[in-house]
């Protein structure tokens, strides 16, 4: 099917929302990931026995990246990526860029605040062990919206691919 | 926090806020103080820091020599240990070497002046060791500030005026503090050097006034740039001294302070650590940023300071009453 919508064909769309996802995933737990590193190291250089609570808080920004990386693989899944080049219109392409902005925009934003409100708690953890379940529960919270943009997305791939 | 600050602070102070984060935990607590208050002599002080971070510091210490000796190696060590370990921005970690630098940059000036040893007048809390000050091997960017100093301190023979290294030093550190200040682009640190600008001011102010110098005199002493203009102070200038310390405390940071320990000489320096521990206590609830760092400094230089007072305050036999005010301007 040969469409264009400003320069470009469905399959480039398509594809283009898709490394939207992972790109902005990837960079939000980049940057989060090394926000939290960064002051958990400081705090481990101290303290190493702080090694075990803090490994969880460092980890989480990363789960923006897994989304990123789970819409990609879902737009190639139902759009038939891999039984070779799927025949999309522009238009359909557009519809599957744009399903995919919720993670790519959210993502990157979410991650990076995520490791910002973690350096925070990974202070909480520094000066009382006992609070490290505690200091969990405001880093998830910022989880939330990236779940919430994760939804949002699966459910409208599902439905364009339906 | 905006998109930027939310991914460039967390970047360069991290690290330093994590590791304060534990060094907090180990500053002495108001109990401690209490307790150091309440010791019968030295010995039990002794034994109570034992406790501590101190207890290294001042294990064999029995005169106030040794606890001066003490005390300088532990501020030393937060230089050595923490600032140039922390990767702090260059300018930050400039920030705080800086004043230990200019006292050393004193000493030399001050023992050039009183022809002494210059060892008898160095701490050693700054980037070099006394041995290398002794020896003149300043490293480069001191060796500067010392020398464009000793000119200004210098009269036609090349004799330094012992009267005049105080105030041109001071003059120096404090310019320069406020031009790393500018350069960080924080105002947070911004704020601070104002402060300290204010608090160097108004000891001034204070020794001058108590000195019997004229307004014009005091002028020369004075710096720009801190929250209370010379305009102000200089109109203060000519007040009776205990009057014009209760309308100083209007002013700045000043605010709230008792303005019969402005006029105190003997508490003015604690009072200063006071002033500068309540602003920086807010600044330990920001998660992430050259806040908890500074505050963790100060928090530590304030604390060794009330050490010194309380060691060597019963060690020379003041009673435990002036001691409980000072310790009560600080950690009140």
């Amino acid at each position: 099917m040969k469409e264009f919508v400003l320069g470009m064909s469905g399959v480039e769309w398509a594809l283009f929302g898709a490394a939207l996802a992972a790109i902005g995933g990837g960079i939000g737990s980049a940057i989060g990931i090394t926000t939290v590193s960064s002051a958990a190291t400081g705090i481990i250089s101290e303290d190493a026995d702080k090694f075990g609570k803090l490994l969880p808080l460092s980890a989480m920004p990363g789960t923006q990246g897994i989304y990123g990386f789970i819409t990609a693989l879902l737009v190639l899944i139902f759009f038939g990526f891999f039984d070779g080049v799927p025949d999309l219109s522009a238009t359909e392409g557009m519809r599957i860029f744009y399903a995919c902005l919720p993670v790519a925009a959210l993502c990157m934003v979410s991650g990076i605040y995520q490791g910002a409100t973690a350096v925070g708690s990974a202070g909480m953890v520094a000066r009382r062990d006992e609070d490290a379940g505690k200091s969990l529960i405001f880093p998830a919270l910022v989880e939330t919206y990236a779940v919430l943009s994760l939804i949002v997305t699966v459910l409208m791939l599902i439905t364009l691919s339906g | 926090m905006s998109y930027g600050t939310a991914i460039r602070d967390p970047l360069r102070y991290g690290f330093a806020v994590g590791r304060v984060r534990v060094l907090e935990t180990k500053l002495l607590k108001r109990s401690h103080f209490e307790r150091l208050l309440a010791a019968a002599d030295f010995e039990e002080q002794h034994k109570i820091l034992s406790e501590t971070v101190y207890g290294a510091y001042l294990e064999g210490a029995k005169r106030v020599d040794d606890v001066e000796r003490a005390l300088e190696r532990v501020l030393g060590d937060l230089h050595r240990e923490f600032l140039c370990s922390a990767n702090l921005p260059a300018e930050i970690a400039e920030l705080f070497g800086l004043r230990d630098d200019y006292e050393e940059v004193r000493g030399l000036l001050k023992a050039q002046a009183h022809d002494v040893s210059p060892a008898e007048l160095l701490g050693g809390t700054g980037a070099s060791s006394v041995a290398d000050l002794v020896a003149g091997k300043l490293p480069s960017p001191l060796a500067a500030v010392y020398q464009r100093l000793r000119a200004v301190v210098s009269d036609g023979e090349g004799n330094v005026r012992a009267d005049m290294v105080d105030m041109v030093v001071d003059r120096d550190l404090h310019e320069r503090i406020r031009a790393l200040a500018d350069k960080s682009h924080n105002r947070f640190v911004q704020q601070m050097a104002s402060v300290f600008i204010d608090l160097a001011n108004v000891r001034v102010f204070v020794r001058t006034r108590l000195k019997g110098l004229t307004v014009t005199d005091a002028r020369d002493y004075l710096l720009e740039g801190g929250s209370i203009s010379l305009k102000q102070l200089l109109s203060l200038y000519r007040l009776p001294l205990e009057e014009a310390a209760a309308r100083l405390v209007a002013y700045g940071p000043l605010r709230g302070v008792d303005p019969e320990a402005l006029v105190d000489t003997e508490r003015l320096d604690v009072v200063s650590d006071a002033i500068v521990a309540k602003i920086t206590s807010q600044a330990r609830m920001v998660a992430v940023g050259p806040e908890p760092v500074v505050a963790y400094v100060l928090a530590r230089r304030a604390e060794v300071a009330m050490v010194r007072t309380l060691l060597i305050g019963k060690l020379a036999g003041v009673s435990t009453e002036v001691l409980r005010v000072r310790l009560r301007d600080v950690v009140a």
